[in-house]
């Protein structure tokens, strides 16, 4: 499970830090407050799940344990391809600092940086005992773009090079070790833009303490994910290896909807190999999911990948997963049964989640589920209340408790500002409120 | 940003600092959170606990200002310790152990300040206790030192009863004496029926309610509840005799101004 997350650079923030991370993570605040860039750094760890070596010259030991992104998520989508596209930026980068070698490495020349600095020039390949293994192929011009730095093979005595240590992770004591992996991106616009002023500072680079579930565990549902039908990649592979997928997304799906009480939910595939999910009554034609309405479709989505990942992860394999705005498309009842059905799911299974979010009515739904769970369960609600000051991201950590309080006593936990909720006013009547005359 | 926590022990308190708020703009510089009422003064340690914990975050201060009434047998210092005790329970975590001290000027105030660092929260927490001022000069013995008191001392301003005279609309020969009625009836005669009978009557809100009872306050008003009578003697001053309003919370004011200083 990821306790702790550091970050430095990364999009709009240029410093921050996110601690005592639980099972369930919320992550509230204004727009540009970081709660995007962190479900986009956990991710970007999470995918990195190709094990490489990286070269660097003029450093001893001058190669160092890595991991890379992998070429698909859960999903089966390409992760870089995903992010660039959630930015608008093009889906290939033209300017890829990246080239393949004719060992089959990448070799990445940063010309913003410094020719004596090691990552001015630097290279990711085969590990050693997977020499004979090709790691990479040409499409990983365009779809590396960050690197996973581990303890040196298992070694927490050699110390990385100080040029690669960010100054905050100094100031904080973060350390390459058994437990906490640092990434290093280096794509233009995930890199924080302003005032670079040392090599390091044309890298995004954060650390990640706790353990990172594996890619195909990682599992990041946001706009793009609720609108798109799955991919083959994914959905014809959890269609063949999961017996009852069809049968648990049935029996979620209807505690979201009731009114399809009876029916059951098909996942088929569509034209062009994509797939997406149908409602089939007794002795009528089915219907696509995506006909009846966004938030169904949204629903239905969440959970058909939530259960295909649950059916994978155990204690060992724990999974993960990132959801952005799960109030997308859904009305208040149907976000509430629906929030149930995952809490409950989550709480059976070893997986964690970071939920960001812009509803109170999450927050609310969240909290008030909490209410009625056993006090250990309790514990593993968080909620950060994030905000970004000179591009620093604050993060104010409420417990279950801290949110109670705050709505039983009408404050709103998302606003740094003005904290009253704003449906508190009143409709009262004239015994609620004293006229002029009465004066 | 500094955010401004105000906590009170009830909903007069509540009440109190809205009206202050509307009736002073200056305070409107102020970042004030929404009022907490904690609901009973064994509460503040619970309530302040769970509302600030999220917002302690290295490198930013918070600011707390918290009215605090005083019960029979209670004192000044042993209070203040027990909130500067809360105070190190929040910064436990940073081991920070700030001393609570009476302000120089202002016996009824308690400030407790600890600055941010990067590293560290900051707090600023202000302690305010009712003013003896405002209780030495009610025609009447109360056991506790209380907001309702305050209340008690701005409804027998003259004016303010000559307002609750006309409302009950008492016979037109009468009406100059009006106020000194009401007052009579409400710090003396209904206290020693009370008394008289057995019933004791000592405490703030008992006045309240023979306030209640003596204005008919039930059949001008439409309501029994203490508080909204407070509001509507709290409104009449800031209408009526502003200057005496501000006299009276003075102190009040005083406890927000010095929270954001």
């Amino acid at each position: 499970m990821i306790e702790r997350l550091v970050i430095q650079r990364f999009r709009g923030i240029r410093e921050g830090e996110l601690d005592d991370i639980k099972r369930v993570n919320l992550l509230i605040g204004p727009n540009n407050s970081g709660k995007t860039a962190i479900l986009e750094m956990l991710y970007l760890a999470g995918t990195s799940g190709r094990a490489c070596a990286l070269i660097m010259q003029d450093v001893k030991p001058s190669v160092w344990p890595a991991q890379t992104l992998l070429p698909f998520d859960m999903l089966g989508v390409e992760p870089m391809v995903r992010m660039r596209d959630r930015h608008g930026e093009p889906k290939k980068k033209q300017d890829a600092p990246a080239d393949l070698t004719a060992d089959d490495s990448l070799s990445v020349i940063m010309d913003s940086v410094t020719e004596n600095h090691p990552l001015h020039q630097f290279q990711l390949a085969a590990r050693l005992e997977k020499l004979e293994r090709r790691v990479f192929s040409k499409k990983d011009i365009q779809r590396v773009t960050l690197f996973q730095l581990e303890p040196w093979f298992g070694k927490d005595d050699y110390e990385i090079p100080a040029s690669l240590i960010p100054p905050s992770f100094e100031d904080k004591n973060v350390r390459i070790m058994e437990g906490c992996r640092w990434v290093y991106m280096w794509e233009k616009p995930f890199v924080y833009a302003w005032n670079k002023q040392k090599d390091l500072d044309h890298f995004a680079v954060w650390a990640v303490f706790g353990s990172l579930s594996a890619a195909e565990h990682t599992l990041f549902f946001d706009f793009h994910t609720a609108n798109n039908p799955f991919t083959a990649r994914f959905a014809q592979k959890a269609y063949e290896k999961i017996p009852d997928w069809e049968e648990e997304i049935t029996k979620h799906f209807i505690q979201v909807f009731p009114f399809l009480k009876g029916a059951k939910i098909s996942v088929r595939p569509l034209m062009q190999s994509n797939w997406t999910g149908s409602v089939e009554w007794p002795g009528k034609s089915p219907i696509y999911i995506d006909h009846f309405g966004d938030g169904a479709r949204h629903a239905f989505k969440v959970l058909a990948a939530l259960i295909a990942m649950g059916k994978r992860v155990d204690e060992k394999h724990p999974g993960l997963f990132l959801w952005e705005d799960p109030e997308l498309f859904m009305h208040p009842a149907s976000l509430l049964r629906l929030l149930q059905q995952v809490m409950l799911f989550i709480k059976e299974k070893p997986i964690q989640v970071f939920i960001s979010t812009q509803s109170l009515e999450v927050v609310a739904l969240l909290t008030h589920y909490f209410q009625s769970e056993a006090n250990d369960w309790k514990k593993e609600l968080r909620a950060f209340r994030l905000n970004l000051e000179e591009d620093k991201m604050y993060a104010a950590t409420f417990r279950f408790e801290n949110l109670k309080a705050w709505l039983e006593q009408e404050m709103d936990p998302r606003y740094w500002g003005v904290s009253e909720l704003p449906f508190s006013y009143h409709y009262g009547g004239s015994e609620d409120i004293i006229l002029e005359e009465e004066i | 940003m500094v955010r401004v926590y105000p906590f009170g022990e009830g909903k007069t308190e509540e009440m109190v600092f809205k009206v202050l708020c509307t009736q002073y703009p200056d305070l409107n510089n102020v970042n004030l959170n929404k009022f907490v009422s904690v609901g009973g003064k064994n509460k503040f340690s619970e309530k302040i606990k769970e509302t600030l914990q999220a917002d302690l975050i290295p490198d930013t201060e918070i600011q707390i200002v918290v009215f605090r009434d005083l019960d029979h047998g209670e004192i000044f210092d042993d209070v203040a310790q027990s909130f500067q005790n809360l105070a190190w329970i929040l910064l436990t975590k940073w081991n920070l152990t700030p001393q609570i001290k009476v302000h120089p000027e202002k016996p009824n105030i308690y400030i407790l300040q600890q600055q941010a660092t990067t590293d560290t929260p900051g707090l600023r927490l202000v302690l305010h206790f009712p003013d003896d001022k405002i209780f030495d000069g009610l025609n009447v013995v109360m056991r506790n030192r209380t907001t309702d008191g305050y209340i008690l001392a701005l409804g027998f301003d003259e004016t303010i009863l000559r307002r609750f005279a006309c409302k009950i609309k008492r016979d037109a020969s009468t009406a100059s004496q009006a106020p000194n009625v009401l007052r009579d009836l409400i710090n003396t005669y209904i206290p020693n029926i009370v008394a008289s009978n057995g019933i004791t009557f000592d405490q703030d809100k008992d006045f309240l309610a023979a306030y209640l009872c003596a204005t008919r306050f039930w059949t001008v008003h439409r309501s029994e509840e203490q508080n909204k009578l407070a509001e509507v003697i709290m409104k009449r001053a800031a209408k009526y005799r502003p200057e005496l309003l501000k006299q009276m919370f003075q102190s009040w004011l005083d406890a927000i101004q010095m929270v954001v200083q």
